[in-house]
This record gives C-alpha cells, sequence and structure tokens, in this order.
C-alpha cells in the first residue's frame, strides 16, 4: 500500500512541479506571482476536452493546438494587463491576476458550465504489475512526460542563448537589458512557457482528478510548492512540488483523510518555521 | 484657529449622531427584503474594511479574512448555543476577543514572513479553519452546517430583519467611527509609513513588527465582528458560505477604493448591485463579469469609485 501511495504522489507531486514552476518562471521574468496559473490549466484543459470529446481530433494534433492556445492566452494577458502594472504596487498585480482567473472561470463556466466531465487517458489501460507493486500506466507516463518537460526545460535555460539570457534577466533586470537582452520579448516568452506548463499540467490531471472549473484551485498548493522549495527558485519549485504530491498522498494512511487539505499548508509551516527562506532559498537582505 | 478647530471637531460627532438617526429612518422607507440587503452591504464593509486597514494603511497582504469571518461567525454562534443565558452584546465582545487573540496566534509566526509568504500564510490558515469546521461535526454540524441562534437578551429575541438590521447598523457606525479616528491618530500615521516603506518607518522609531500586529488584530477581530452579525442575519451557517467569499473582498476594496475609509462601504454597495443588474442576463458567467470589472478598476482606476468622486467633485468645484 505504501509503495502505490508513494508512487500515486510521484505522479500527483510531477503536476504540481509542473504549475509551480510555470510559477516560479512567470515570477522570476516579470515579479507577478500569477493567481490566475490554475485557471489557465483549467480552460487549456477545457480546449483540449473541446477538440478530442466534442470535434474528435486525435491527440497528437491537439495538443499542439493546446500548447498554442496556452501560450497564446500567456502572451496576451503579459501585454494587455501585467505590462501595464509592472511599475505599479504588489497588491495591483495581485488583484488583476485574481481578476484574470475570474475571468478565465466564468468564461469556461459560460462555454462548459461548472459539471464536471470524464478527460480521456493520454496513457491508458489498466494496473501494471511491476515487483508486486500494481501500478497504472498512467502515473509512469505522468511521471515520465514530467522528467522529459524538465529536463528540456534545464536544456533551454542552461544551454540556449535565449536560456542564458533569461537566467540573466532574473539575476538583474537592469544589466540584463544593457547587455542587449531583449527584456519585453523576455517577458512574453515566460508567460507563454508558464501557460504551456499549465497545459502540460491539465491534461496529465484531468484524467484522474476529472474535468471541471474548480481544478484552478491548484493555484494555491501550488503556490505553497514554490515557497516551500524556496521562493524564486525553479529547482525549489520542483522539490516542494514532489515534496508535497508525496506527503498528501502518504499522510491520509495515518490521520484522518477530512484532513488532507490542510496537508500542504502545515508542511508549509513546518518548512518555514525551521527554514524560513524555503528548502532552496537564499536570505536575501534588503538595502536601502 | 483653536476655536475654528474645535468647532469642527464637534460638527463633525455631530454628523456621526446625525447617522444613528438616519438608522431610524431606512426601516420605514425600504422593505424587508431591501433592509436585508442593506444589512449584508455593511456586514461586508465591515470585513473589507478589516481587509482595508491591512492592505491600504499597512501593507499586509492577508487572504485570511474569510477564515476569521467564518471563525467569528461559528464561535458566536455556537457560544450563544451552549449559553443562551448571555446577552447578545456579550456575544459579540467576546467574539471579538476571541478573534484578536486568534489573531496574535496567527499573526505572530505569519507577521515574520511578508508580501507573498504572507499572503499564502494566511490563506492556508483560511482554508484549514474551513477544513477544521467540516471536520469538527459534532459542534459545527460538519457539512450539513449548524444553526445560528439570533440575538437575544435574557430570553427576548431580537430575530425580525428590522431588529437585526438596527444591531448591523449601529454596530457598523461604531466601527466606521473608530477606524476613522484611527486613520487620524498616530497609529494610523504609523501604518501608513510602514506601508509606504517598511525601512524609512523603522528608522523613524516606528517598530515595525508590533504595529503590523496590532494592524492585523484590527482586521481580525473586525473579520470576527462581521461574522456574527453575518451568522444573525443568515440564521443558519454553512463552511460553503464562508469559503466562497474568498476574492470578493479584494474586489469590494478594489471597486471602492483602497486605503480610504469609506472606499470599503461603497465598495460593498457595489459589490452587491453587480448580481442585482448583471444577474438576469449573464447568470451562467457571474464570474466573469466580476473578472472584468475586477481588472477593469485595477488598470483604469486604480483609486476605485472614491477616487472617481473625487474627481468629479474637484471637476464640479472647478465649473463652479
Amino acid at each position: 500500500m505504501f509503495v502505490e501511495l508513494f508512487i500515486d504522489g510521484l505522479s500527483v507531486g510531477s503536476i504540481y512541479a509542473l504549475v509551480s514552476v510555470g510559477l516560479v518562471l512567470v515570477f522570476q521574468s516579470t515579479r507577478a506571482l500569477n493567481f490566475s496559473h490554475g485557471d489557465f490549466m483549467m480552460i487549456s484543459t477545457f480546449v483540449a476536452y473541446a477538440l478530442v470529446v466534442q470535434f474528435g481530433v486525435p491527440f497528437l494534433f491537439a495538443i499542439p493546438v493546446v500548447l498554442g492556445f496556452s501560450a497564446l492566452l500567456g502572451v496576451v494577458v503579459e501585454r494587455f494587463v501585467i505590462r501595464r502594472l509592472m511599475s505599479g504596487s504588489m497588491p495591483a498585480i495581485i488583484m488583476a491576476t485574481l481578476g484574470i482567473g475570474y475571468m478565465l472561470q466564468g468564461t469556461a463556466s459560460t462555454i462548459w458550465t461548472d459539471d464536471i466531465f470524464a478527460f480521456p487517458r493520454l496513457f491508458p489501460g489498466r494496473f501494471v504489475n511491476i515487483a508486486g507493486v500494481r501500478v497504472t500506466p498512467q502515473s509512469i507516463g505522468v511521471v515520465v512526460t514530467t522528467i522529459l518537460v524538465m529536463a528540456t526545460l534545464h536544456l533551454f535555460l542552461t544551454r540556449t542563448k535565449l536560456g542564458t539570457g533569461f537566467r540573466a534577466l532574473t539575476q538583474n533586470r537592469t544589466a540584463a537589458a544593457l547587455m542587449g537582452v531583449p527584456i519585453t520579448r523576455m517577458y512574453a516568452l515566460a508567460w507563454a512557457i508558464g501557460g504551456v506548463l499549465a497545459a502540460i499540467a491539465g491534461v496529465l490531471l484531468a484524467p484522474t482528478l476529472f474535468l471541471s472549473t474548480g481544478m484552478s484551485e491548484i493555484t494555491f498548493t501550488a503556490i505553497m510548492c514554490a515557497i516551500i522549495g524556496g521562493f524564486g527558485k525553479i529547482y525549489g519549485a520542483i522539490i516542494g512540488g514532489y515534496l508535497v504530491g508525496i506527503f498528501s498522498s502518504i499522510l491520509p494512511l495515518y490521520i484522518p483523510s477530512d484532513l488532507q487539505a490542510i496537508i500542504p499548508f502545515v508542511l508549509l509551516m513546518v518548512v518555514l518555521f525551521i527554514r524560513p527562506t524555503g528548502i532552496l532559498g537564499v536570505k536575501t537582505i534588503k538595502k536601502v | 484657529m483653536y476655536r475654528e478647530r474645535e468647532r469642527r471637531v464637534w460638527t463633525g460627532k455631530l454628523w456621526w449622531l446625525a447617522g444613528v438617526a438616519v438608522a431610524f429612518v431606512f426601516p420605514l422607507i425600504l422593505s424587508q427584503y431591501y433592509l436585508f440587503v442593506l444589512a449584508n452591504i455593511i456586514i461586508m464593509a465591515i470585513v473589507a474594511q478589516g481587509l482595508n486597514t491591512m492592505i491600504g494603511w499597512g501593507a499586509v497582504f492577508s487572504f485570511g479574512q474569510p477564515g476569521f469571518m467564518a471563525f467569528g461567525a461559528y464561535f458566536g454562534a455556537i457560544l450563544a448555543r451552549e449559553l443562551p443565558f448571555l446577552p447578545f452584546p456579550i456575544v459579540i465582545i467576546l467574539t471579538a476577543i476571541a478573534s484578536a487573540l486568534l489573531g496574535l496566534l496567527i499573526g505572530y509566526p505569519c507577521l515574520r514572513l511578508r508580501g507573498f509568504f504572507l499572503a499564502m500564510a494566511t490563506f492556508g490558515f483560511s482554508s484549514s479553519i474551513f477544513v477544521l469546521i467540516n471536520f469538527l461535526r459534532s459542534l459545527t454540524g460538519g457539512n450539513e452546517g449548524m444553526y445560528a441562534p439570533p440575538p437575544a437578551i435574557g430570553g427576548i429575541s431580537f430575530a425580525n430583519t428590522t431588529n437585526i438590521f438596527f444591531i448591523v447598523f449601529l454596530i457598523g457606525l461604531l466601527i466606521q467611527f473608530g477606524v476613522s479616528n484611527i486613520n487620524r491618530s498616530r497609529t494610523g500615521r504609523a501604518w501608513r509609513a510602514i506601508r509606504d516603506g517598511e525601512i524609512p518607518a523603522a528608522s523613524m522609531g516606528i517598530n515595525i513588527a508590533k504595529e503590523k500586529i496590532k494592524l492585523f488584530i484590527l482586521g481580525s477581530v473586525l473579520a470576527g465582528v462581521g461574522g456574527v452579525l453575518y451568522s444573525y442575519l443568515i440564521g443558519y451557517l454553512q463552511s460553503d458560505f464562508f469559503s466562497i467569499m474568498g476574492l470578493s473582498f479584494f474586489l469590494i476594496l478594489v471597486s471602492g477604493g483602497i486605503g480610504t475609509v469609506w472606499g470599503p462601504i461603497i465598495g460593498s454597495f457595489i459589490f452587491m448591485m453587480i448580481p442585482q443588474v448583471f444577474g438576469g442576463m449573464f447568470s451562467q458567467s457571474m464570474n466573469l463579469v466580476y473578472g472584468v470589472i475586477l481588472i477593469g478598476f485595477v488598470s483604469l482606476a486604480p483609486g476605485g469609485v472614491y477616487q472617481i468622486l473625487g474627481k468629479l467633485q474637484s471637476v464640479v468645484r472647478r465649473g463652479v
């Protein structure tokens, strides 16, 4: 049972990791914490549902369209809402992203209603028996896909010119601009990547959790994962995602399952209590 | 000069007394339904005022308001159920004290964090409260909810809408009076200094941690009191009532005007009117309407309706 739950946790953790890495990328570039990130995921998954189930497009063709859609959505939001507010205060940006979340939520419930839909599995099939442990192809697929996506992202950030520019931007915006990094294009790029990661997470999550407008609640868990890992650190977000995923799958063995919903929060509090900067975080000293 | 100032203080107090008199006018001209709506508006405004003091004056970004409101509502209702002889003003005061203690308990560790960290910690607190409410079934009725006793003094109950409206209105007025006084006091100035920059504020001799705790406690108390009043008005409690409120308070603040004393009241009026105006046409997509309004205010009129009214006033004055 324990091992099965652990593998379950790995698969849930992969989803959290994908979502929180997107959040962190967006935050690193535009200093905006995107409270509508879960809504990006939700609406992209609905678009995938519409293509695959309602119009009968094969998965192979639908996925590029969905990823394109979510990237475009990210770029549009960045261009028309966030960029205008970036010089403003933190509350203004938080409220604006909350507002975008409301809008996406409202759009989805207008088109598809608030019902729950069954989403087709990307990795079909029943249990597989590996050394006495029953695993679904779905959870293996989720973990493998996530690892591939993360590896691609890592290679992009470390081996390409664009990725190096992006890392320069996250270290020092002004210096990066002076070195010729196209800052505004980097903002758009970060939001596009964030959107794509959210869409991948959505398509992977929907078959197990079902598809509904309530999916977007993942935003808050993902933010907690990002903080646990050390806010603003991409690899921290991955660690935080897997920690939260594994703990919230395994702990219900030992505590009443009604309390499962507060596990991420308790974990956050414990981590912040021991290490106020999060696991990989570095203490920043504010200078006047 | 001194005389002038003294007279202004006096006329200021007279305006507040006139406010008390207005309370008796509303039941004469409004139907029971609109009294209910108005009481609801005032309750939302009280809770939003708590958030307003935190965000607008002190840059303490909290998502905890619905949680504190739920805590206040359940605490007051359970207290009144178990000890029915307590007069309702005592229940309200005890709830305020309990909310203050909870605010201290949550605020003390949380306020060591800042910005997004603080926001997430308070959000986590809020959702834990809802989980706990559903978990402690014997006390709160869990998912099915619980019946909340009406306000009563020694067995005489004030259960009808008009009476509850009076209670809500008077408490709302008292809170508004208190908040506008704090706003002008030394503490209020200290809070605004913290909002505008913690390091300069600290170098002026303001104890940042202490002031932030005070601010957080004020916000929690207002949410708790709002919660009790809400339980009186609705008469029935379910954790869902509060968990769906999550983001409403932000909409109230942004549309009314963050950091102004009267903004939350204007904002909650707007917030309650939105479903009345758009509900018929867009009942399926209310969230879309809320989102458009929220973004519209943030990007076009960040000071909310209060700022727009101020601009109109100056235009009119110049015209005359």
